[in-house]
């Protein structure tokens, strides 16, 4: 079993602005990952993803997670593996400071 | 941990301090701004740390009697220090006293500078000590959150938000707001209570609530609040620097948060709390 890859790229964030990275419609069991280092201190980003309950349904928020430059160890952010039967999404949100460029990535299998 | 805490054996130290004075037995000397209510000037604690860290224990201690005191900690250059960890409140009503302990969960990369800043309701030559204990993050698993926003502590005052029970004993009183609409969704709340500098006597009950005014849910119900000489000296004596172990609990963006106390004391002087928080966002 091997992953497979969603999609890719650099997101340049704009300050307060949600930014959809990617929004397969595969159904999998996704990870998704966001490099945070080039925040600066105290700069902050918020990595959401979103997945449908229902085939025909709306997005719901299923993780999220906050990073803060200099309070960082691994900045790799990594979202654990969330089965998606329906697809799902993956934002970026940068809270404050300059906007950063982040690579990503989002994988299933 | 699987496997053990195998770090040990390659000799790393599994906790470090930085700021304790072995020559005085106390921690880095932090000097309040002039200026009553103004925070001062920074203070190194730790140049470099030398491994990653899983958050650190932050200790305040030997305050001038009857202050309040807010300690912001920093990372950063020097001269370029930013906050980390916003308004720790800490007060004493017997000069020297006033110790406090928190642990404070946010992860720290190798090669961060630490730094703190103090300012306190009288200003003029008023110190605290300060030191932090760490442990690298190798050694431990502990959950880590991101940098915490700061409720309910009150810079013009140097304490937290007043709540005050009312003139009835042991009847809640009237919901205090403490934040009118948190800026981020919150996962651990941290409580930080202290005695407004004045002191204190009996025993308190706290309940935590969110929700609009006049239609509160209490979320964390009667805390017990000791004062520092207990419950039941009621002639007054004793300092409250209480923090409540994190509590992991979800609470929204845009959520209003309130308190409200009980207390054995019916005095004005004796029977008020200051209360903040520390919300880490999720």
């Amino acid at each position: 079993m091997s992953w497979t890859n969603g999609g890719n790229g650099t997101q340049t964030a704009v300050i307060g602005t949600e930014h959809i990275l990617l929004s397969p419609a595969t159904n999998g069991t996704y990870e998704f990952a966001v490099n945070v280092a080039n925040l600066a201190i105290m700069e902050s980003v918020e990595l959401r993803a979103y997945r449908k309950i229902l085939s025909g349904g709306g997005y719901v928020q299923c993780w999220k997670g906050t990073y803060t430059g200099g309070a960082v160890i691994s900045p790799a952010a990594q979202m654990p593996p969330i089965p998606m039967p329906y697809g799902g999404k993956f934002t970026l949100l940068q809270l404050n400071g300059t906007g950063r460029n982040f690579d990503w990535e989002a994988s299933y299998v | 941990m699987p496997g053990g805490i195998g770090s040990i054996a390659t000799g790393q130290t599994p906790m470090a301090n930085a700021g304790a004075q072995l020559a005085t037995s106390l921690g880095t000397t932090v000097a309040v701004n002039a200026a009553a209510n103004t925070m001062g000037s920074w203070v190194q604690l730790v140049a470099s740390l030398p491994n990653d860290i899983n958050g650190f224990d932050l200790m305040v201690e030997n305050l001038p009697g009857f202050h309040g005191f807010l300690i912001n900690i920093g990372i950063g250059a020097a001269a370029a220090e930013v906050v980390l960890i916003p308004q720790v409140s800490v007060c004493s009503v017997v000069s020297g006293s006033g110790h406090y302990l928190i642990h404070i969960p946010v992860a720290l990369p190798a090669g961060t500078r630490i730094s703190a800043q103090a300012q306190s309701s009288s200003g003029g030559s008023d110190t605290c000590a300060v030191s932090i204990l760490y442990g690298d993050s190798a050694l431990n698993d502990l959950q880590t959150f991101g940098a915490p926003i700061n409720y309910g502590g009150d810079p013009t005052n140097s304490t937290g938000t007043v709540v005050d029970p009312g003139t009835t004993a042991n009847t809640k009183g009237f919901f205090t707001q403490i934040a009118a609409a948190t800026t981020v969704d919150i996962a651990v709340l941290q409580l930080m209570v202290d005695s407004l500098k004045s002191l204190m006597a009996g025993a308190f009950l706290l309940d935590i609530a969110i929700g609009a005014a006049g239609s509160e849910q209490v979320i964390l119900p009667n805390i017990v609040v000791v004062n520092g000489t207990g419950p039941f000296n009621t002639t007054g004596g004793g300092t409250i620097n209480q923090q409540l172990p994190l509590k992991r609990i979800n609470i929204p963006a845009g959520t209003r948060l309130s308190a409200r106390v009980q207390s054995t004391q019916t005095a004005a002087a004796n029977r008020k709390l200051g209360l903040s928080f520390l919300g880490y966002p999720a």
